[in-house]
């Protein structure tokens, strides 16, 4: 057997590496074959990695927060990406608002082409996440 | 081990988002290029370019295609930096990602020069749709032996053979 490749089988393939995708998998610089175990958590990795919101919507989540008077840390974006789809689209799902100081919130749907932004900063408005903390008057 | 090639026609332009040194540089890439979903979706989010996307969505023309990142065990871990990237291009385009090709082996490529790219080549593995469009995307281009030779080899052979016999 070739020095570089692994044998596969339980050691690389237990719950530690399912528990955190990403995270557990490491290899040295060395060229080398992946064990069918390894491959089937990069695939997993994979699934975990798609998720429904990029960085730049959450970013601008909290930033209409903010502009509401609300912190952004007093709140838990919750994502639920839908499963794969029967036909090639979009990643698609529902995010979930949840203000964790009065425990109220809003589930949104979420993808390409949704509008969850525009429909969160009129729950802001409306109040149905609670009155904000530092409320400021916009003229 | 032999790596199958098919020759490369007609094949477009590599759109760029940010300069390598921007990257490289970022207090996010290691971490990210590690296995940390957070710090690449941070850095995806910075680095991002407007201008790209819409030069991407100018290229596709309107045609259906998904989006293919490159999901590899490298030296530091997975590298979660091109998940990262098709997430946010599928959600700025409307464009499906393909959730199972992954990379066969770990080429250690990251630093290595060109003869040592040579040598080791990547191999890949998952669904192909025969006819259907797809857009490689990665964190970097360094020769272009990765994707643009061995994923395109790979997609183009898998789709072949699982094409209707005439």
């Amino acid at each position: 057997m070739d020095p570089n490749l692994k044998s596969g089988g339980s050691r690389v393939s237990g719950s530690a590496s399912n528990a955190l995708p990403g995270r557990k998998l490491a290899t040295s610089t060395k060229p080398r074959m992946l064990t069918p175990s390894e491959i089937d958590l990069l695939r997993q990795d994979l699934q975990a990695a798609l998720k429904l919101l990029g960085q730049d919507e959450i970013d601008d989540a909290h930033e209409l927060l903010r502009e509401h008077g609300f912190r952004p840390d007093d709140f838990e974006i919750v994502q639920h990406s839908d499963p794969l789809p029967t036909f090639p689209g979009a990643i698609t799902g529902r995010v979930i608002l949840l203000r964790k100081s009065n425990r109220m919130a809003k589930a949104y749907e979420a993808g390409h082409g949704s509008s969850w932004l525009v429909r969160l900063e009129s729950d802001l408005k409306s109040g149905a996440f609670g009155q904000a903390p530092n409320k400021v008057s916009v003229l | 081990m032999k790596v199958p090639r098919i020759p490369l026609h007609d094949f477009p332009d590599v759109v760029l988002h940010a300069p390598e040194s921007a990257t490289k540089g970022h207090a996010e890439y290691q971490a990210g290029k590690g296995g940390d979903l957070r710090a690449a979706d941070v850095l995806t989010a910075q680095l991002i370019c407007a201008a790209a996307v819409e030069q991407i969505s100018a290229l596709l023309a309107g045609q259906a295609i998904e989006l293919v990142p490159i999901h590899a065990l490298e030296s530091a871990g997975v590298n979660e930096i091109p998940a990262a990237l098709a997430t946010v291009l599928s959600s700025r385009l409307g464009m499906p990602v393909n959730r199972s090709i992954v990379q066969l082996n770990s080429v250690g490529h990251t630093g290595a020069d060109g003869f040592r790219r040579l040598a080791n080549q990547a191999l890949f593995s998952g669904s192909v749709t025969p006819g259907q469009r797809y857009l490689v995307v990665d964190d970097f281009v360094g020769q272009g032996g990765r994707w643009p030779i061995s994923l395109d080899s790979y997609i183009r052979r898998v789709a072949r053979c699982w094409a209707p016999r005439s």
